[in-house]
């Protein structure tokens, strides 16, 4: 209940009421015209406007599940991956898809979400580790599948001028590898200025 | 004696012309009620016209969803110095609900923002391709639906005809033999590529019997039964064969580009697949970690 009490706060309950309050949309889906002109907070929130009940249950399954066990496993980091992975996304569709306008949905974080647990899962569980290299794999694959269909034609939205984004998958996968990867550089860094200081100086050892 | 020869030649010169005549007004009848009627629309002499060979080089169409998809009639060849045109076996209303029925397979495509239904006068006979670029621009209308049919109507006797001569028969004994075969036929073209993205036929045979003094309403009511038939059997084609193209333009990326149109949404969707797939290994890693 604990590590569910998170995942239901920061992802669940706001989506939900999102999705039942669609006056909101306009002002919280991710708009590249209106991101550039300033209004920095889509890059946060447009994650969590969705555009169909099955784009809405997919992607909560899938954040819930997995962002329950990683809070089980280090609580507090996917409050931290969702702070910084959402708009480090958002600023990959922005620079990576200028053609796409407007952009919701939480796959992107899921996506990510579940990188990050399979990461943390490779570094703890010894004999697991081929199923969380399996996990990682099929992430590539869903990536690489939707990079190579782009075509959209059995997209399952409510209207036909939407299509799935592929690289927000991809930006999703990315932000978490760069995110399990900044905590050991950070440990690194601290550790050489740490070294650094302890050891004499040349002037002092003179 | 030789007076009495000569009274019969009259004679035998009537009998000749009755039996004559009787054979003359027998055949008359026979093929007063033998007819056959012909009406068709062609999409070839629509785009082609006057072309014994078609030249437009057709290109690899580039698709740019979601599609903007118009539906119309192929309009009647041009008429060639003739200032009157026959009244039409289709009408108006019939090629409308044909129209709207075709319009409402499409609608039922993801990849389909809107469908137009196009007047029968904004094409003209022979208009070919430049037409269709003016609709394109008139409508903004990408991919369109051209619908032509051909519909064929023949009546001839059967032995029970002979019922006729005793003029009774005609109104009573339905001795005439009706067939109608009508092919009706949707052909969907990219405008801009001048490319065939794929067609649909529609086939439908009547056959049936009427009395000769009824044979022209039965005709008709044939005519309208066969050309509804045909639509039906039309919309039919016309659902296997989008799914064929749906397939077609999925798993053959070089004979068919898709692109998006810029301003396009972007929906980040996760699917049953993916989610199945992640459980089944979650469940697993969980699984092997506890033993």
């Amino acid at each position: 209940m604990k590590s569910f009490r998170p995942v239901l706060l920061l992802a669940v309950l706001p989506a939900i009421l999102l999705w039942l309050t669609p006056v909101t949309h306009e002002a919280l889906l991710y708009d590249r015209m209106a991101i550039l002109r300033g209004e920095w907070w889509r890059l946060w929130t447009g994650h969590w406007v969705h555009f169909s009940v099955s784009h809405l249950t997919w992607n909560l399954l899938v954040l819930l599940g997995a962002g329950v066990w990683l809070e089980h496993l280090r609580p507090g980091r996917l409050l931290r991956y969702t702070l910084a992975g959402a708009p480090l996304i958002s600023l990959g569709l922005l620079v990576g898809e200028p053609a796409m306008h407007t952009y919701g949905g939480l796959s992107g974080l899921a996506t990510g979400v579940v990188t990050l647990l399979a990461l943390t899962q490779l570094t703890a569980a010894g004999a697991a580790r081929a199923w969380w290299t399996g996990a990682l794999g099929l992430i590539a694959a869903k990536c690489a599948f939707d990079a190579s269909h782009a075509q959209a034609l059995f997209a399952q939205f409510d209207s036909p001028a939407i299509r799935p984004s592929a690289l927000a998958h991809a930006a999703g996968a990315v932000t978490a590898l760069a995110f399990f990867l900044s905590r050991p550089i950070r440990f690194c860094l601290s550790l050489g200025r740490a070294v650094r200081l302890a050891s004499p100086s040349p002037a002092a050892s003179r | 004696m030789e007076t009495k020869t000569l009274s019969h030649t009259p004679r035998l010169i009537a009998l000749v012309l009755l039996v004559l005549v009787l054979a003359f007004l027998c055949t008359g009848c026979a093929n007063w009620y033998n007819s056959s009627r012909h009406e068709a629309n062609s999409v070839v002499q629509f785009l082609y016209p006057d072309k014994s060979q078609p030249f437009i080089q057709p290109q690899i169409p580039t698709l740019h969803l979601p599609l903007r998809v118009g539906v119309a009639f192929v309009p009647p060849a041009p008429n060639k110095g003739q200032a009157w045109r026959a009244p039409g076996m289709i009408s108006e209303a019939q090629k409308s609900l044909l129209l709207r029925r075709v319009a409402a397979e499409f609608k039922a495509l993801p990849f389909v923002q809107s469908i137009e239904i196009v007047p029968t006068t904004y094409l003209q006979p022979g208009g070919g391709f430049e037409n269709l670029d003016q609709l394109r621009g008139l409508m903004g209308i990408d991919v369109i639906a051209l619908v032509s049919y051909d519909q064929a109507q023949n009546t001839s006797d059967t032995p029970w005809s002979l019922s006729y001569w005793t003029i009774v028969g005609a109104y009573f004994v339905p001795a005439q033999k009706n067939d109608t075969h009508t092919l009706m036929e949707a052909v969907v073209y990219d405008i801009p590529s001048r490319s065939l993205l794929f067609r649909a036929p529609g086939v439908s045979i009547v056959n049936g019997h009427s009395t000769p003094i009824r044979t022209d309403a039965e005709l008709r009511a044939d005519s309208a039964r066969s050309l509804d038939e045909a639509a039906k059997d039309l919309t039919v084609n016309l659902q296997q064969e989008l799914e064929l193209f749906k397939v077609r333009a999925k798993e053959e990326p070089q004979n068919i580009h898709i692109e998006h149109k810029p301003g396009y949404t972007g929906g980040g969707a996760l699917d049953g697949w993916f989610t199945l797939g992640l459980a089944l290994l979650a469940a697993g890693g969980l699984a092997r970690s506890r033993k």
